[in-house]
C-alpha cells in the first residue's frame, strides 16, 4: 500500500525533473530598463595575455590597451583608411620617404599626472626594439623599418624618425598597440628596460594618456576600466564612466547575460545567434572581416597521393561550399576565390572574384578517374588509403565542416578520419610530422595588404614562407610574390598577382572556402558603436541611452 | 536472493531500469530508425579500426520530436533517438570495461598488498596514495589529453583513475579476513598464499566488492560524460551520450531535446546502477537487516 | 603516540606522495607529442625566435628526465615556474584561483553536510516509511545526475526563467572585491566591514555551491542513514532504550555520536572529489577558480600550471585526510592515533 504511493511519488519526481528541463520552450517577455547606465559591460571569451603595449599581440589585450594608451596617430569611427592626429598634431615626410617629422601635442598628461613629452616617444619605441617582445615577437612590426637610432628628439614637442627602409605602411604601424606610448618615468620606476626580457610590472599595470585607466584586472574574470580625469580629449559629450570586460567561457552564460541585460555587448558563436536574434532589445549586426577560412592540404604527407595536383583539384570540387556557408557559418560567410579576401586591393586579380571551384562531385570523380585513381571492388579509391582530417578542439564551425566533408569524401570513394586535437598537439603534428593530410584553418590579417595573405599561403619555404607547412612550392609563384612586394607600380603588382593566381589555383595547396563576417550582438541602448577592424572596441565613443 | 529484493521497492526499480537498459543495448539494431554505417580506417600506428558513421543531412537539422524522429534531430540532421539507443551499447561497454579492468587490477594489487604485507604492501599502497591524491577528473583529463580523443582512450584514462580505490578496498577486506579462524585453519594445513587468497579471502570479499562495482558502473558513466563535456571525450561523430550533451548544450535554448534525451539516458542508467547497488548493499549487509 | 608526533609523522609521509604526484603528472603531461612552445608563441604565425626562446626557458630541447630534474630543482626553491597561457608565475595564478575554489568548496560542504546528516537521521528514524523513501530517492537521483547538466538546468531556471539568482561570477557588477587577506570574498569583506560585498559574495555562492554539493549531500545522507541504522541496532542503544531514556536522548546523545564517524570519513574524502568536481561547476558558473584554470592548462599543455595545480590539490587533499583522522579521535575517544 505504502510502497505503491512511494512508487507514484518517485515517478512524479522523475516527471518534475523532466519538466524542469523542458521549461526551455516557455518564452518570457519582459521589458528591461537600462542596467548600469554609466557602465559598458562586455561579455567575451579569452583573457588578455598582457597589458604591456610592447608585448601585446592578441585581440583581448588590444581591447584594453587601445583605451588606456595612445599612439601618435589614431583612427576614427569605422574609417580604416585615414590617419587622424592623436598624440601627434601633425607630421611631414621627406622626399625619399625615409624621414618623418612629428609635432607632438602639448599639455597632455599621463593618468598619474606626469607630462607627456618627446622623451616618452623615443623611450617607447626604443623600448619595443630593445625588449624585443619576448612573449609574442610582436616587435617585428617596428623592427622591419626602425632601429634604436631611428628616433631623434628635436625638442620637447618635436620628434624625427628616420626609417631604415622606406615603408609605405609606416603610419599604420604607429596606430597599432606596439607603437603606443608609455610613461618613461613609470617604466623606469618599475624595472626599466631589459633586453629580451619581459617587464612583469607592465604586464599587470598600465599608465597611459588614453581616456580610461586600469581599475583592476582579475585574470580569467574581468578587466575594469575607469575614466581618466586627466584625459586631454576631455569628458564633454556622452561617455561612460566605467568599462567592464568579463571573461566567460561558457556560451550559455554570455547568451543569458545579453538577454537579461547584464551585458551590453556579448561574444556569441554563430550557432547561437538564433538565441539572441530578434529578441527584444538585442541587435545582431554582421560586419565584414578579413578573416578567411581554409582547408590546408599537405603535399608532403606520407600519404603520397596528395602530392598530385589532380587529387587536390578533386578535393576542391568535393567540398560543399554552400553548406559550409549556410550550415556552419549560418550564412555569415562569403566565398573566397583565392588567397586575397574581398575588400583588399588586387582581389579582382583572382578570376575577377569568381571562384574556380564549385561543389561538383561528378567533376571530382571525373578528375580522379582520368588520373587513374579509380574505385576498387569495395568502392574505395587510392587502395583504401585513409585521408586524415584534423581541426582544433572546440571549434564548432570546423567540426561541422569536417564531418560534412568526410561524408562527401565517402561519397567519392575516399576513406577519411576526422580527429580533433588541442593546439599544442595539432601544431606538433603540422610542423614536425608528415602524419596529416587535411587541416581546417583560419587566418586573420596583421596589416591591410594582400601580401599578408598570398605570401604565407602559397609562398614556399625558400622565400621564408609556407606558413602552414604544406610543402607546396612553385618558383614562378615565389618570384611573383617577391616582385609584387617590392614594387609600388599598381599595374606591375596586379600582373604579378594574376600570374601567381593562375598557377596556384590549378595546383591548389589549400581549399579556399570563404571569408567570414564578425557578428557583434549588443543591446539596443548602446549608442556610438562602430566597427573598425584595425582598432576595435574604442570605449570612449560608446554610451547608453 | 531475488526474494530479498522484494522488500526494497527502490532496488526493484533499479533492477528494472538496468534490465531495460540492457534490453535496449542488446536489441538496439532492431529498435532504431536510422542505422550507422561502418568504415575501416587505418591509424597513425599503422593498425586499422572500424569507425561508425551517422548520415549527415543539414536539411533535417534540429527538428523537434515527432513521429518521424521520436527525440528530434541534432544540428547535423541526425536522429537523436537512434543515436541515444545506439549509445546504450557504447555506454554499457565503456563502464563495464572500465570497472571490470579496474577491479581486476585493484583486486590483484590490493590482495597482494593486504595478504603479503611488508615491503610490497608499503610500495603498492604508496603508489595508490599518489593516484588518489590527484582529483580523478583532473587525472583522467590529463591522461585523456595525452592519449587523444576516442572511446578507447577514455576507457584507458578511466581505468588509470579507477583501480586505486579497488586496491584500497580489497586490501582493507583482506586485512580483516586474514585473521579469521578459517584462514588460519587453511594456513595450518599448508595451503599456499595464493590459494588462500583466491579460495578463501576473495570469495569473502565478494559482497562489498559487488556493491562498489555496481555503484561505480554509474559513476564511471558520469565521469566519462564529464570528460566529453570538457572536450576530452569521444571522437566527433560518435553516438556517445556525454559527447551528445556537450554538443547539444550550445543548442539548449532553441533545441531543448538535443541535451535532454542523452541526459535522461545517462540519468536512467546511472540511477539504475545506484538503486541496484544500494539494494545489494542493504541485502548483503547483515548488520542492516533487522 | 602523542598528537603532535603523529601529525609530524604524517606530514613527513606526505613528501614521498608529493614526489610521486610530480612524477605521475610530469610523465602524463610530457609523453604527448606536442609543441606547446609554438602554441604559447602564437601558433603558425609565431616568430621562430620567440618559439626557440620559450623552448629554452622550458628546457624542451632536453631529454624528459633532465627536464624533470630542472623542475624539481625549481620546486625545492619554491619556484613553480611560469604559466605560459596566463603569462605570469604559476604561484600568482594559484594565489588567485585557489581561494576562489576553496570558498566554493567550503560552502558546498557547509550546505551539503548538515542537510545530509539531518536527512540521513530522518531517513533512519523513519525507516521504510514514506519520508525515508522520498529522501533516499532524491539522494540517489542527486548522485546519478551529470553535475554539468544539473548546473545548466539550475542556471536556466533560476537565472533566466525565474531570475532570482545571479547568473555567474563571484560578485555583482559594480561591487568591488574586498582587499585581499584570505582570498575568500566572504571572509575578506567581513574583515573590511563591507557588508554589501559580503552579501553579494554569499548571493553569488548560493547556486554554484548547492550544485557542487548536491552529490555530496546525497552521499552523506546515505552514509548517515546506514550507520545510524547500524548503531541503533547495537546493544548499548537497546540498553539505553531499556533504561527508559526518551527516544530523543537515545538518538542524539548516544546513537548520533557513533554514527557520525563514517560520515566524517566520507566528508573528508568528498572534499577531494569536490575539488575535482569543481572543474565542471566552475566552467558553467564562470567561477574563477582552479578547476577552470586546470582544465585550460591540461588542454593547452601548460605543463607548469598543471603541475602546480596537482601539487596544491594533492597537498590539500592529504591534509584534509589528516584532519579527518584527527577528528576521529575527537569524536570517538576509543580511536588511537597511530598505525598509518
Amino acid at each position: 500500500m505504502n510502497n505503491k504511493k512511494v512508487g507514484l511519488l518517485a515517478i512524479g519526481m522523475c516527471l518534475l525533473m523532466i519538466a524542469a528541463s523542458f521549461s526551455g520552450c516557455v518564452e518570457t517577455e519582459t521589458e528591461i530598463e537600462i542596467k548600469n547606465p554609466d557602465t559598458i559591460v562586455f561579455y567575451t571569451i579569452g583573457d588578455p595575455k598582457t597589458l604591456d603595449p610592447a608585448d601585446a599581440y592578441d585581440t583581448a589585450s588590444g581591447e584594453v590597451i587601445f583605451s588606456i594608451y595612445e599612439g601618435l596617430i589614431t583612427y576614427k569611427g569605422a574609417d580604416t583608411e585615414t590617419f587622424y592626429p592623436s598624440l601627434a598634431t601633425d607630421w611631414s615626410v621627406s622626399n625619399d620617404s625615409l624621414t618623418w617629422t612629428f609635432n607632438l601635442r602639448e599639455n597632455v598628461k599621463f593618468s598619474n599626472g606626469n607630462d607627456f613629452t618627446a622623451e616618452d616617444v623615443k623611450y617607447s619605441f626604443d623600448r619595443v626594439l630593445i625588449m624585443d617582445a619576448p612573449e609574442s615577437g610582436v616587435s617585428w612590426i617596428l623592427s622591419q623599418c626602425m632601429d634604436t637610432n631611428s628616433t631623434k628628439i628635436i625638442d620637447d614637442y618635436t620628434i624625427e624618425i628616420t626609417l631604415t627602409d622606406p615603408y609605405g605602411g609606416f603610419l599604420a604601424l604607429l596606430g597599432y598597440t606596439v607603437g603606443y606610448i608609455v610613461d618613461k618615468e613609470t617604466v623606469e620606476a618599475h624595472g626599466g628596460v631589459v633586453a629580451d626580457t619581459e617587464n612583469e610590472w607592465m604586464k599587470e599595470h598600465a599608465v597611459g594618456t588614453g581616456p580610461y585607466m586600469l581599475d583592476h584586472w582579475t585574470h580569467k574574470t574581468e578587466v575594469v576600466l575607469v575614466k581618466n580625469e586627466n584625459y586631454w580629449g576631455g569628458w564633454d559629450g556622452k561617455h561612460v564612466d566605467k568599462v567592464v570586460i568579463k571573461t566567460a567561457d561558457e556560451p550559455a552564460t554570455r547568451i543569458l547575460a545579453l538577454l537579461n541585460g547584464d551585458a551590453d555587448f556579448a561574444y556569441i558563436p554563430y550557432e547561437n545567434l538564433e538565441d539572441v536574434e530578434g529578441e527584444d532589445g538585442v541587435i545582431v549586426q554582421p560586419y565584414d572581416s578579413y578573416d578567411v577560412v581554409l582547408v590546408i592540404l599537405n603535399t608532403k604527407s606520407n600519404n603520397a597521393y596528395l602530392a598530385e595536383a589532380e587529387v587536390r583539384q578533386a578535393l576542391s570540387y568535393a567540398f560543399n561550399y554552400q553548406s559550409a556557408i549556410d550550415d556552419a557559418y549560418i550564412g555569415y560567410m562569403s566565398r573566397l576565390p583565392g588567397c586575397i579576401p574581398v575588400g583588399m586591393p588586387y582581389y579582382e586579380t583572382q578570376n575577377n572574384g569568381v571562384p574556380v571551384y564549385d561543389y561538383d562531385l561528378v567533376e571530382a570523380e571525373k578528375i580522379l578517374d582520368d588520373a587513374g585513381y579509380t574505385e576498387n571492388d569495395d568502392g574505395y579509391r587510392f587502395n583504401a588509403t585513409t585521408f586524415r582530417i584534423f581541426y582544433n578542439a572546440g571549434n564548432a564551425e570546423r567540426l561541422k565542416m569536417s564531418l560534412s566533408f568526410q561524408q562527401e569524401l565517402t561519397e567519392l570513394g575516399i576513406i577519411s578520419t576526422v580527429t580533433t586535437e588541442g593546439w599544442p598537439q595539432l601544431l606538433h603534428r603540422m610542423f614536425a610530422t608528415s602524419d596529416w593530410d587535411i587541416i581546417f584553418m583560419g587566418w586573420g590579417p596583421d596589416y591591410n595588404d594582400p601580401d599578408d595573405y598570398i605570401a604565407p599561403f602559397v609562398g614556399s619555404a625558400d622565400i621564408g614562407q609556407d606558413t602552414y607547412n604544406t610543402g607546396w612550392k612553385n618558383e614562378t609563384v615565389d618570384e611573383m610574390i617577391l616582385k609584387a612586394k617590392y614594387t609600388t607600380d599598381h599595374e606591375e603588382r596586379s600582373d604579378a598577382y594574376q600570374t601567381a593566381f593562375d598557377i596556384y589555383i590549378h595546383d591548389p595547396p589549400m581549399i579556399f572556402i570563404g571569408q567570414r563576417q564578425y557578428i557583434r550582438p549588443m543591446r539596443d541602448w548602446v549608442q556610438g558603436y562602430s566597427y573598425n577592424p584595425v582598432r576595435e572596441w574604442y570605449w570612449y565613443d560608446y554610451y547608453k541611452e | 536472493m531475488l526474494h530479498l529484493f522484494r522488500h526494497s521497492l527502490l532496488s526493484m526499480i533499479g533492477l528494472a531500469l538496468i534490465l531495460l537498459v540492457v534490453f535496449i543495448a542488446i536489441f538496439a539494431p532492431l529498435l532504431i530508425q536510422e542505422h550507422p554505417s561502418y568504415v575501416e580506417v587505418s591509424t597513425d600506428q599503422g593498425t586499422t579500426r572500424v569507425e561508425e558513421r551517422w548520415d549527415i543531412n543539414f536539411e533535417n537539422k534540429l527538428l523537434p520530436p515527432g513521429p518521424e524522429h521520436y527525440f528530434g534531430t541534432d544540428d547535423f540532421g541526425r536522429d537523436i533517438y537512434s543515436m541515444v539507443v545506439w549509445g546504450t551499447q557504447i555506454s554499457l561497454k565503456l563502464c563495464l570495461m572500465v570497472v571490470l579492468t579496474a577491479t581486476i587490477i585493484g583486486v590483484i594489487l590490493g590482495g597482494v598488498a593486504g595478504y603479503f604485507g611488508g615491503k610490497i604492501d608499503e610500495i603498492i599502497m604508496r603508489v595508490t596514495d599518489v593516484f588518489l591524491a590527484i582529483p580523478y577528473l583532473i587525472l583522467a583529463m590529463a591522461v585523456a589529453a595525452a592519449l587523444g580523443r576516442s572511446i578507447e582512450n577514455i576507457m584507458m584514462a578511466l581505468i588509470v583513475v579507477w583501480w586505486p580505490q579497488y586496491a584500497r578496498l580489497l586490501r582493507g577486506q583482506v586485512l580483516s579476513i586474514r585473521e579469521n579462524q578459517y584462514v588460519e585453519a587453511a594456513r595450518s594445513v599448508g595451503a599456499s598464499g595464493w590459494r588462500i587468497l583466491f579460495r578463501h579471502i576473495l570469495p569473502n570479499s565478494f559482497s562489498p566488492l559487488l556493491v562498489q562495482i555496481t555503484l561505480d558502473l554509474g559513476a564511471v558513466l558520469l565521469v566519462a560524460a564529464g570528460l566529453s563535456f570538457i572536450g576530452l571525450g569521444a571522437s566527433p561523430g560518435t553516438a556517445e551520450w556525454g559527447l551528445m550533451i556537450s554538443m547539444g548544450r550550445t543548442h539548449m535554448f532553441h533545441a531543448w531535446w538535443y541535451v535532454t534525451f542523452p541526459g535522461l539516458a545517462i540519468l536512467i542508467t546511472v540511477l539504475g546502477f545506484n538503486l541496484l547497488g544500494d539494494g545489494i548493499r542493504d541485502i548483503t549487509d547483515p548488520k542492516l537487516r533487522r | 603516540m602523542k598528537t603532535w608526533e603523529y601529525i609530524t609523522r604524517r606530514l613527513i609521509l606526505l613528501i614521498p606522495v608529493l614526489i610521486g604526484v610530480t612524477i605521475l603528472t610530469f610523465v602524463v603531461s610530457h609523453v604527448i607529442p606536442a609543441d606547446p612552445a609554438m602554441h604559447f608563441a602564437g601558433g603558425p604565425k609565431a616568430q621562430p625566435e620567440t618559439i626557440e626562446r620559450i623552448r629554452e626557458e622550458l628546457h624542451l630541447n632536453e631529454p624528459v628526465l633532465v627536464q624533470y630534474f630542472y623542475y624539481l630543482n625549481d620546486l625545492v626553491h619554491f619556484d613553480l615556474g611560469k604559466s605560459y597561457l596566463e603569462s605570469r608565475p604559476v604561484t600568482d595564478s594559484l594565489a588567485q584561483y585557489f581561494p576562489a575554489t576553496l570558498e566554493l568548496t567550503i560552502f558546498a560542504m557547509l550546505i551539503s553536510i548538515p542537510l545530509g546528516i539531518v536527512g540521513g537521521i530522518i531517513s533512519a528514524i523513519r525507516r521504510n516509511k514514506l519520508s525515508d523513501h522520498i529522501t533516499r530517492f532524491i539522494a540517489i537521483v542527486g548522485y546519478s545526475l551529470p553535475i554539468f547538466w544539473l548546473a545548466l538546468m539550475f542556471q536556466y531556471a533560476f537565472a533566466y526563467q525565474i531570475p532570482i539568482l545571479p547568473l555567474e561570477g563571484r560578485l555583482s557588477i559594480g561591487v568591488s572585491a574586498p582587499p585581499p587577506v584570505t582570498g575568500l570574498f566572504v571572509v575578506d569583506s567581513l574583515l573590511a566591514g563591507d557588508l554589501e560585498a559580503c552579501g553579494s559574495a554569499l548571493y553569488h555562492l548560493l547556486m554554484p555551491a548547492f550544485t557542487l554539493g548536491f552529490a555530496t549531500l546525497a552521499l552523506i545522507l546515505r552514509m548517515t542513514r546506514s550507520s545510524m541504522l547500524e548503531v541503533m541496532g547495537a546493544d548499548y542503544i537497546r540498553t539505553a532504550r531499556a533504561k527508559g531514556l526518551s527516544e530523543r536522548t537515545v538518538i542524539f546523545k548516544h546513537a548520533l555520536r557513533n554514527a557520525l564517524i563514517p560520515t566524517v570519513t566520507v566528508s573528508g574524502l568528498s572534499f577531494g572529489a569536490l575539488l575535482g568536481g569543481a572543474v565542471l561547476t566552475e566552467t558553467i558558473f564562470n567561477w574563477p577558480g582552479m578547476g577552470r584554470f586546470a582544465a585550460s592548462a591540461v588542454i593547452g599543455l601548460d605543463f607548469n600550471s598543471v603541475m602546480g595545480f596537482t601539487l596544491v590539490v594533492a597537498i590539500t587533499y592529504v591534509l584534509a585526510n589528516l584532519i579527518v583522522d584527527l577528528l576521529y579521535a575527537v569524536i570517538d575517544p576509543r580511536v588511537k592515533l597511530g598505525g598509518v
